[in-house]
């Protein structure tokens, strides 16, 4: 497994052994996923506890109406029911030409919050939209799609577009699947909830909960372990070659003409920068999915973070797999990935893969 | 990972209210108001609350937040509604009452809240008692009033709540712009618009589940089937229109000899006219499609429709001998004397159809027929009350030289009407052995209003042996050209005279002075806007308050037909056959055509005004943020700012005079001022410091 954003991508050193399985992906949850596609209403109406109210009072006055004959009650009724309508014309009306774009943070690790970008936008060339809530659903622990997020525009004009955010800390790690937007409106009167199903189906690694951690200590053919090296000038290591710019990667690592010549933004990739090589190891045969190992994935996380930030070439050894040392935003990325989808082997410690 | 709440925590301060429902409560408790159900206590109570409310609107009292305060008052306004009802009072007066001092509970009420919706509904539920409580034409304004401010108060409730659930500070600044005012003008037009579609459209199914007593207004009385001498007299004091009459076929009568019969009397005891036998014919459960009256016989030549007020008994009135009669009001009943009552309508406003038969009979036709009682029971039109012997001296006086009865009656009449003087006062009380006032009327002074010359035919008539009775009703009215009708207040009341013949039956005689007993018509700027008052009342009444099952489809015939024929003549082409529809339509098409041009124009005129508005104060108005600022400064420290100083450095100078929040505010003020004079930018809302502003200025 290479990049989780990018599979399939071969850069710097391969993966050893199966890829690990992500926690939870049932065949329930896909056939439930399809059929919510498939069977899902253009439309949902769900009526405020204000609506529920005026329902009650629309009825009262309808029945008044129907047994007195009162010509001033059947107006009464028309005024109510014209409200009705109305309420539904101009809920149709805000929530029609919305479109949401959503951008997800570069990297987010279990407990810490990021900030999902909702770009909100009103395709419309006349009507303005109000109030309009768009909520953000994903996969949970349960398989259910829950809400993660909620924001609020009060007005987006015609053809415009308002960028709202929100926080959100994934409590554990593994692949977060966002589900897609429900936009909802009570616009113009609050009498109903009028929403609208945007299927915008996206997915996101989470890796472990990383804390303060030591790094583990280096192999002996390592150099001698300095301060953090990520920081110190280049010009000393030797350059191995180019390759694309990943997130984490200092700007002044960009190769400018190369990156200009291609069109994308191209890194140095060099060697000798490092303070030294070091392995993080974490068992994961014969153990279970529990919270004891959820701890030790979580530590083997946190010790490769703090290694990287010292500057050293981390690689991962589990029961069933190895990831040669490395270094390098891709190469963290690589690290920290897998152990966000690592789970418990079958083999017994000492079993094959090693 | 914990989902959002879809409601957050409620703000220990809350935004207050937006204007629009304290609007919105005073159009709903005018409402009520305006049905007369509620009592002036309650009233004031009401117009207190909402005078307090809306002074503390900014800086509420602790006793406003206070659950304890604020629920003792709701559970005394449940005890004293309660309280009423038990006493007798009508359910749905203690429900108007209960509902108009919630909500002026509600407005005080300062404490956090997660919606206002409550506001909204006790509004709307004010209404709806105000619908169910009064007919007037007040109740259609006030209910345009009350949808605007009800769209505008649910759109900023709306708003204002999603904002709170967002976990957001509620800003008006933020939420209001010009589209939201365009769109809430665009909603209340659209939701009139649409609740007249509805209502033209609702079946209209009458089922009376539960029957409530009418509580629209009392009835008219002097109209029951037992009237003193002086009623009618009192009767013709109010100008309140009773009746209004359409002419719907045929030619009614000059205004002078115009008549609307209701009922008439013939027991007589001196001072008391009443119907015998009291027993009334019962002849119909309903008119609604339609009643045959029977006995009549001849054939109707005026078809006229008659909207009523509530009347006592539910007399129906007629120009003439009533042939058939139409309109929804329940049971039908007829007296022996021709009256006709729909009792069930006694306390309610209806409107009816009747086919009369209005010729009079040719007074030379009358010379060879005779005076006689019907043949059965007639001998109670020739009773007369014990009167004095002086009358038949009188009667005998008068037909002297007569040589038909015909002639007999006519000298009567024209007896009366040349020696009586018209006075809408009653006589003097009868003087010594005088019995009856009539006697007094006839022997001593011969001025009254209409009924002592009518009783006073009466008694001659049946002393000479003419069968006769009084009838009571409305003559004379006022036109209403605008409407199309005819008004009769009940100042028009009258009564006059019938004499029954062998061959022509009961024959209208009547012995007041015609110049007398007519109203005068009034000219002039206040008398045309009544006029256009009582169309546009007539309008509402017929159209919206009586638009009753047969009216609905006969409007949805009407313009399925309209479509029907639209549709024949597109397939059809042009056709020389049906030139003249063709012409209707084209003329309809013109109408339209001219009726969008003059919008386009006015719209046209209005845009280019307001642009030239906009332009001309561009440069010239003082932004009104900064132009209240100095009035404050002007009014609570006589600070003025002189025409050369410039606005800096009059900020400056003012600085130092007020406490550091003023000067702060009205620094920015200025700024913003500034910004939006020389600057070109649309500056942001001032309220906020314009508030600081004037709150640091009132403390001093």
């Amino acid at each position: 497994m290479g990049d989780p954003r990018d599979p399939g991508r071969r850069v710097g050193p391969a993966l050893i052994g199966s890829p690990p399985r992500a926690p939870g992906s049932p065949v329930a949850l896909r056939l439930r996923s399809f059929a919510g596609r498939r069977l899902r209403l253009p439309r949902t109406l769900r009526p405020t506890r204000a609506g529920w109210t005026f329902f009650a009072l629309v009825f009262a006055v309808g029945f008044a109406a129907l047994n007195t004959g009162n010509n001033l009650l059947y107006l009464m009724l028309s005024v109510m029911l014209s409200f009705l309508v109305l309420s539904g014309v101009l809920s149709e009306a805000a929530l029609r030409g919305i479109t949401v774009r959503r951008r997800l943070p570069f990297e987010w690790a279990a407990g810490q919050a990021g900030r999902v970008v909702l770009e909100i936008g009103n395709e419309q060339r006349r009507i303005w939209a109000h109030a309009i809530v768009v909520e953000d659903l994903a996969e949970r622990e349960l398989g259910r799609a829950g809400a993660v997020g909620r924001v609020l525009a009060l007005r987006i004009e015609p053809a415009g577009c308002v960028r709202r955010s929100y926080s959100f800390a994934p409590t554990r790690r593994g692949e977060l699947r966002f589900r897609g937007l429900r936009v909802t409106t009570r616009f113009p009167f609050g009498l109903f909830a009028k929403s609208l199903w945007l299927e915008r189906s996206a997915s996101v690694l989470v890796y472990p909960r990383l804390g303060p951690e030591e790094p583990p200590p280096p192999r002996e053919n390592a150099r001698p372990i300095g301060r953090d090296r990520r920081g110190a000038s280049a010009a000393t290591s030797e350059i191995t070659g180019l390759r694309e710019f990943a997130h984490g990667d200092a700007p002044r690592r960009v190769h400018w003409p190369a990156s200009w010549r291609r069109g994308q933004l191209l890194v140095r990739d060099a060697e000798g920068e490092t303070a030294g090589e070091t392995e993080v190891r974490l068992r994961t045969a014969g153990a279970l999915l529990d919270e004891h190992f959820e701890e030790s994935v979580a530590r083997a996380a946190s010790r490769a973070e703090a290694a990287f930030r010292k500057g050293f070439r981390v690689g991962l050894r589990t029961d069933g797999a190895t990831l040669e040392p490395g270094s390098g935003a891709l190469h963290r990325a690589r690290v920290l990935g897998y152990l966000a989808l690592v789970g418990p082997d079958a083999a017994p410690p000492g079993g094959a893969g090693r | 990972m914990s989902a959002p709440s879809a409601v957050g925590a409620l703000p220990a301060e809350m935004p207050p209210r937006p204007a629009s429902s304290y609007a919105l409560a005073l159009v709903a408790s005018l409402s009520l108001a305006a049905t007369g159900a509620i009592s002036l206590p309650a009233l004031l109570a009401q117009a207190t609350a909402l005078a307090a409310s809306l002074r503390l609107r900014l800086r509420p009292q602790r006793w406003q937040r206070s659950a304890i305060v604020l629920n003792a008052a709701l559970v005394g306004i449940v005890l004293a509604c309660l309280s009423f009802w038990l006493q007798g009072g009508f359910a749905i007066v203690a429900f108007a009452h209960f509902a108009l001092l919630a909500q002026g509970l509600q407005l005080l009420d300062a404490r956090p809240r997660r919606s206002d919706f409550l506001l909204v509904a006790l509004g709307l539920f004010q209404m709806i008692l105000a619908a169910n409580l009064t007919d007037s034409l007040l109740f259609p304004l006030l209910l345009a009033v009350f949808v605007v401010a009800m769209v505008w108060t649910l759109v900023v409730h709306t708003l204002w709540i999603e904002s709170l659930a967002a976990g957001e500070t509620w800003s008006p600044e933020r939420a209001f712009a010009p589209s939201l005012l365009r769109t809430t003008i665009a909603a209340t037009l659209l939701s009139l618009v649409l609740a007249m579609v509805i209502f033209l459209v609702l079946p209209r199914v009458r089922s009376g589940a539960l029957a409530t007593p009418g509580l629209l207004a009392t009835p008219q009385a002097g109209f029951s089937d037992r009237v003193s001498l002086g009623d009618l007299g009192r009767i013709r004091q109010d100008p309140t229109v009773v009746l209004r009459v359409e002419t719907l076929s045929g030619t009614p009568p000059p205004r002078e000899r115009s008549y609307w019969r209701g009922l008439a009397f013939d027991h007589f005891d001196g001072r008391h006219w009443s119907v015998t036998p009291r027993h009334r014919e019962f002849l119909s459960r309903g008119a609604d499609l339609g009643l045959d009256l029977p006995g009549t016989g001849g054939r109707a030549d005026l078809v006229q429709r008659v909207l009523r007020e509530p009347m006592t008994a539910g007399v129906l009135f007629a120009a003439g001998v009533p042939v058939s009669l139409e309109g929804s009001f329940g049971r039908v009943e007829g007296d022996r004397n021709g009256g006709l009552y729909a009792p069930d309508s006694e306390q309610d406003r209806v409107q009816y159809s009747i086919h009369v038969t209005s010729a009079v009979p040719d007074p030379s036709a009358l010379d060879g027929d005779r005076a006689l009682p019907p043949p059965i029971d007639g001998a109670r039109y020739l009773a007369l009350p014990p009167i004095s012997s002086a009358i038949h001296v009188l009667a005998d006086e008068i037909i002297a030289g007569a040589t038909s009865d015909a002639e007999r009656a006519a000298a009567i009449e024209r007896h009366l009407l040349h020696t009586g003087r018209y006075d809408d006062r009653p006589p003097p009380e009868a003087s010594g052995e005088r019995a009856s006032p009539v006697e007094a009327f006839l022997l001593e002074q011969t001025a009254g209003h209409c009924e002592y010359f009518a009783s006073g035919m009466v008694v001659l008539a049946r002393s000479v042996g003419l069968p006769a009775r009084l009838v009571n009703g409305f003559a004379g009215g006022r036109e209403n050209a605008l409407g199309g009708f005819v008004e009769l207040a009940r100042s028009d009341a009258h009564a006059w005279v019938e004499v029954h013949y062998e061959h022509a039956g009961w024959v209208r005689y009547d012995p007041t002075p015609v110049d007398a007993r007519l109203r005068i018509d009034e000219i002039g700027f206040l008398a045309t806007l009544q006029g256009f008052g009582s169309a546009v009342e007539h309008w509402w009444y017929q159209h919206v308050v009586e638009f009753d099952r047969s009216r609905q489809m006969g409007a949805l015939r009407a313009g399925w037909m309209q479509w029907r024929r639209w549709r024949a003549e597109q397939r059809a082409g042009p056709t020389m056959a049906d030139s003249e529809p063709r012409e209707r339509a084209r003329f309809d098409a013109s109408a339209l055509l001219r009726l969008a041009a003059a919008l386009a124009i006015v719209s046209a005129a209005g845009w280019i005004w307001s642009r030239a508005r906009r332009r001309r104060l561009r440069g010239t108005r003082l932004p009104s943020g900064y132009g209240a600022a100095l009035r404050l400064l002007e009014r609570h420290r006589g600070l003025v700012r002189p025409d050369a100083v410039p606005a800096r450095e009059f900020a400056r100078e003012v600085s130092r005079r007020l406490p550091p929040a003023a000067a702060a505010a009205f620094w920015t003020l200025t700024e913003r001022y500034l910004a939006e004079r020389f600057g070109g930018r649309r500056p942001p809302s001032v309220r906020a410091e314009l508030r600081t502003l004037r709150d640091t200025l009132r403390r001093r």
